[in-house]
């Protein structure tokens, strides 16, 4: 009798363990069946050019695309890798100011800004490197206020967050909190010293309550399997929606409330991402997912795909991981659902210089290795989503 | 017997690693002549590659040597396909851009010379006679020493 309540309470007590356990890893297939339709992205002729001046770079981590409340739309970029945010009038095709941030000083957001989000002319959140704080600027680059999380309650280190389209992880504002995505800081020296589910890539913060919490997310338990695979995500919110897209990994997770996560497995037709080409010389050779990122306009997600490049040789890894020779683009619909995948060609585009309006996707062109590249113009050209009945 | 042979085997493996091979030695020296032909090899050179894109902290660290390396009589060393990414940087820095070779054409990193961390090398007769991934405190002590 004595062990019957033993042998009773133990089942309790794991079904309570494994329900505590709010991911589902179902990793349901993404179904495509039942669609009468698919999608592709094509070229169109409209292109917008910008004409740059000696400083700036037709090479960003951080393109935002903003309408002002009149109708106006801007795009605010950040420079190469310094510290100015331009802002280019796209309807005019001009750039109308340069926010010049400062390092140091009253005014100072630190000496290598990561990334930024746009909330209007007059509050844009700043990222830095190495700065566990969140600046506040307006666009006369004037600190006007700043959250210093550093000093927040927290269990869990939260390291300094970036907010940016190259990759495209961003901070976003919800009911008064701010989610924010950070790196979790293993790599290939300590990965075996951890278990991918306990990594922690996401908080919210409390500006109120002054406290920081790990949202309840992870990296895929057998993530580290097969191999070490970098921890390179995409996050952002959509809908009220969070996405979290695992670049080294088929696996996207949705989630409504931060709680309860979905898992979908969602593969491309063109990579093995699990596949190791070249380990030594950096992951730029490697297929993998670089970036995903919701199109509001159309109501789909494109999902960036970077091809195996281990036959480029004469090239270096930091030009394989911003101008990757191939790559292609998964269109999908809220399900998860792949409704097409569009393959670039080679060598013509800047696949991370990127935004989405009303138009469609705009993509730069400012390839050094497009022969038609010029130093002083940030071109992108219009691809737009077409549906075709299958 | 056992033993000594172990350590042989031990000693050759130490002494191999600590040495920059034949090979990569005259590919280093090769680029480096190429970026900076007119300076003397022969004589003991301090070189300061610093790429963009690997370990931000390397980077920053790497940066603050520049001013010890042209002390030196040095060279600074910083690929990018981008010169603008370069220049917009040194001014940014308030470091002077006398010295500093802007190397386009990214030799350094596709000679695999360095690959996304900066490094600092010693070059005398016309050899690499030491070379050191950028950790400031050692760096520093190698520039500050006579």
């Amino acid at each position: 009798m004595k062990n019957i309540i033993y042998i009773f309470f133990s089942l309790i007590f794991i079904s309570c363990v494994s329900s505590s356990n709010k991911i589902n890893d179902k990793s349901k297939e993404s179904p495509t069946k039942g669609k009468t339709y698919h999608c592709e992205l094509v070229s169109s002729s409209k292109k917008l050019v910008f004409k740059l001046n000696d400083r700036i770079v037709n090479r960003s981590i951080n393109i935002q695309h903003y309408t002002a409340p009149d109708s106006m739309q801007y795009l605010f970029y950040l420079n190469g890798q310094g510290n100015d945010i331009c802002v280019f009038n796209i309807d005019s095709s001009k750039l109308i100011k340069t926010i010049r941030l400062e390092s140091v000083g009253p005014n100072g957001v630190g000496g290598m800004v990561r990334g930024f989000e746009v909330v209007n002319f007059d509050s844009i959140y700043i990222t830095s490197a190495f700065i566990r704080r969140l600046f506040i600027v307006n666009s006369d680059a004037k600190v006007i206020g700043a959250i210093n999380y550093e000093d927040f309650k927290q269990d869990y280190l939260v390291a300094d967050v970036v907010s940016r389209s190259f990759g495209n992880k961003r901070i976003k504002f919800k009911n008064g909190k701010i989610y924010m995505p950070f790196y979790p800081g293993y790599d290939e020296g300590n990965y075996k010293t951890v278990n991918p589910e306990d990594l922690r890539c996401l908080a919210v913060v409390d500006p109120v309550k002054r406290n920081i919490k790990p949202l309840n997310v992870g990296f895929p338990s057998d993530y580290w399997d097969s191999n070490f695979y970098p921890l390179f995500y995409s996050f952002f919110m959509y809908k009220d929606k969070f996405y979290l897209d695992y670049s080294c990994d088929d696996r996207i997770r949705v989630s409504c409330d931060t709680e309860n996560w979905e898992t979908y497995t969602v593969s491309s037709k063109y990579i093995d991402v699990k596949k190791i080409y070249r380990k030594q010389h950096g992951w730029g050779v490697n297929p993998n997912y670089f970036c995903f990122v919701a199109d509001p306009y159309r109501n789909v997600f494109y999902r960036f795909v970077m091809h195996e490049q281990s036959q480029i040789q004469d090239r270096n890894i930091q030009e394989l991981t911003r101008y990757p020779h191939k790559f292609s683009i998964m269109i999908l619909d809220e399900e998860m659902n792949v409704l097409g995948e569009t393959l670039f060609p080679i060598d013509t585009y800047d696949m991370h210089g990127y935004f989405i309006n009303k138009d469609g996707l705009y993509l730069s062109r400012s390839n050094p290795y497009n022969p038609n590249y010029d130093v002083d113009k940030l071109e992108f050209e219009l691809i737009k989503l077409e549906k075709h009945e299958k | 017997m056992k033993n000594s042979f172990i350590f042989l085997i031990i000693v050759l493996l130490i002494s191999c690693n600590s040495k920059i091979s034949e090979e990569q030695n005259a590919a280093t020296i090769k680029v480096l002549k190429q970026l900076a032909p007119s300076t003397d090899f022969s004589q003991r050179r301090y070189i300061l590659v610093i790429p963009f894109g690997g370990c931000l902290s390397c980077f920053h660290e790497a940066i603050q040597l520049i001013p010890l390396v042209k002390q030196k009589q040095g060279i600074v060393i910083m690929p990018n396909i981008h010169k603008r990414v370069v220049t917009n940087t040194l001014e940014d820095m308030n470091i002077d851009r006398e010295k500093v070779i802007i190397d386009t054409l990214q030799l350094t990193t596709k000679n695999n010379i360095v690959s996304t961390d900066p490094m600092l090398f010693i070059i005398d007769h016309n050899k690499v006679i030491r070379s050191e991934d950028v950790e400031f405190s050692t760096c520093q002590k190698i520039l500050e020493s006579k």
